[in-house]
């Protein structure tokens, strides 16, 4: 039920700002970036100020370990990955359908999809909306197994951001595929390597995106002069 | 003939300057000591600001802004703190290595495009994070402490007010800096590229050369800032310098207007940092204040305070710049 209400919200808010600020804002990249942040400082401080700056546990809805073959799992966790897995599944249904393929396309080239009559404008409101009820969808799941704080927003964007240019703006495969490889390094590179994992990491993210600025599953854009 | 429009009234405009100058250098002493620590950051972060403008009127949009504003911090305090390097030394140092460092860097980025550029300054911003906050020898997570003030013969500089006359030096010489660049045929250059990158490379402007001077001319006065304020606050962390710290000083520069290079980001700086100690009457709600604020600029004030005022203020401040040309 929480999952859901997060979903609902988030995608209400999204649409919210979108209408509010982003579109006024439309193609103003930089004043876009602006107002994003200070949306940002206002969700983040309205939650500091109405729940408080204490860390929030919340209880998890599949509780019990699960015994398989000597390894002990909490149910939750395997829920957690079933859930994910369905809705990468829905992801991948709903970009073969019409409206999908038609977000797709305005991803691509805005212009050209507005030639073949997409209405690019929806298709940024649906991009919006969808986009945070699934960060609401994802930050409800993930809750029970860590703790709530609302200033966790931050370093967040930033390991968001590096994978979705990793993986290819658009390329919803890849933001899976390298979404799973970071979760793995940053849970397994400081066991192996050292202090300095992270910075290898994302010294290995920069020659990435210097070699293949498009990604690695990303349509491939000309490089402006 | 001159064709070109006169402009109104000359003489109050010289009058305005001398008085502007006037209230400046008694500023100090006119408001309270808190006032002048705030005027001195936020001199310091004009300059960072200017730097920042100069290099997106080029079409590099720089991420990685407070990076190098930390670099030009981190090498002035190690020079003063671990070699015990005079201030005045630490200045020009600070100010080069900063230049060098973006010259290596940006001999590799620039040629990269937009896009990636803006990309990999991203990355670049968290990885001077990580790597400060893990080297033990660049002061780690704990920061750096203990670096020495400037001296002039016995004098020292503690007080706000020595500090503030030492900003506003500061600032007059990188104004000054970027005034010139900006009349010079290179401004004239990166201004073409600034409104349609095509059209300069198609006349035969090296972009690549221009940016990079853009480029490395930003990271020479940022350097510079870096150093003060390294002096001024005797202690470093690297988190005062992420990718957050880039992200505000651009909207520093956006609300002053980034079409206005060199006052915009003085009168943005200012007014930003003024704004936010204003709103903290608001105690626990300033954040959602300041954010209000920043919303309602980037919706009312496309062009920042400066392009709202009328032309005939502004004139000779505003520099012209084909927004919708930007190549983002």
């Amino acid at each position: 039920m929480a999952v859901v209400a997060a979903g609902i919200g988030l995608g209400l808010l999204g649409a919210l700002s979108w209408k509010l600020v982003f579109k006024p804002l439309y193609r103003d990249m930089l004043m876009t970036i602006a107002a994003t942040t200070g949306i940002g400082l206002i969700m983040v401080q309205g939650i500091i100020v109405t729940v408080g700056e204490r860390d929030i546990i919340v209880p998890t809805i599949f509780p019990g370990l699960l015994h398989v073959g000597g390894v002990t799992v909490a149910v939750e966790k395997i829920a957690l990955i079933i859930i994910t897995l369905l809705i990468m599944l829905a992801i991948y249904l709903f970009l073969g359908t019409k409206t999908g393929k038609a977000l797709e396309a305005t991803t691509i080239d805005e212009d050209a999809a507005a030639l073949q009559g997409i209405n690019s404008e929806r298709m940024f409101l649906l991009a919006t909306v969808v986009g945070s009820a699934l960060a609401g969808v994802a930050g409800a799941l993930i809750v029970p197994t860590l703790t709530a704080q609302a200033g966790m927003g931050w370093t967040l964007t930033l390991i968001f951001l590096c994978i979705v240019m990793v993986a290819g703006h658009g390329s919803i495969k890849g933001a899976i595929i390298v979404g799973l490889l970071f979760g793995l390094v940053e849970s397994f590179g400081y066991y192996y390597v050292g202090t300095l994992d992270s910075i290898i990491l994302f010294a290995v993210v920069a020659v990435i995106i210097y070699i293949r600025p498009w990604g690695i599953w990303g349509v491939e854009f000309k490089r402006t002069a | 003939m001159n064709l070109r429009e006169q402009p109104r009234g000359d003489y109050a405009r010289y009058g305005v300057l001398a008085g502007v100058g006037l209230l400046l250098l008694s500023l100090p002493y006119l408001v309270p000591t808190y006032f002048a620590h705030l005027l001195i950051l936020a001199g310091l972060e004009s300059i960072v600001v200017m730097g920042f403008v100069v290099q997106l009127r080029v079409g590099l949009l720089s991420f990685a802004i407070a990076t190098m504003w930390g670099i030009g911090a981190y090498i002035s305090a190690l020079a003063s703190t671990t070699l015990g390097i005079d201030f005045w030394l630490c200045l020009p140092l600070s100010a080069m290595g900063t230049a060098l460092i973006a010259f290596i860097i940006g001999l590799i980025i620039i040629r990269a495009g937009g896009v990636t550029f803006l990309m990999i300054t991203i990355v670049m911003a968290e990885i001077f994070v990580e790597a400060v906050g893990h080297l033990s020898v660049l002061g780690g997570w704990q920061g750096i402490w203990g670096i020495h003030p400037p001296t002039i013969g016995s004098f020292v500089f503690v007080s706000k007010v020595s500090y503030y006359y030492l900003t506003l030096g500061l600032v007059m010489l990188c104004a000054l800096i970027f005034y010139a660049l900006y009349r010079s045929p290179i401004g004239a250059a990166w201004t073409a590229i600034g409104r349609s990158s095509d059209l300069a490379a198609s006349v035969g402007i090296n972009l690549f050369r221009y940016r990079l001077a853009a480029y490395v001319i930003a990271a020479f006065t940022v350097g510079l800032s870096g150093s003060v304020y390294a002096h001024y606050m005797c202690f470093l962390v690297p988190q005062s310098f992420d990718i957050v710290r880039s992200i505000y000083l651009l909207i520093y520069g956006l609300v002053g207007g980034i079409g206005f290079t060199i006052a915009g980001p003085i009168i943005g700086s200012v007014t930003m940092n003024l704004i936010t100690e204003v709103l903290r009457v608001g105690d626990k709600y300033q954040p959602i204040f300041l954010g209000g604020v920043i919303v309602l600029v980037a919706l009312l004030f496309r062009n920042g305070i400066l392009g709202a005022l009328p032309r005939y203020i502004t004139h000779g401040l505003w520099r012209r710049w084909g927004r919708s040309n930007a190549n983002f």
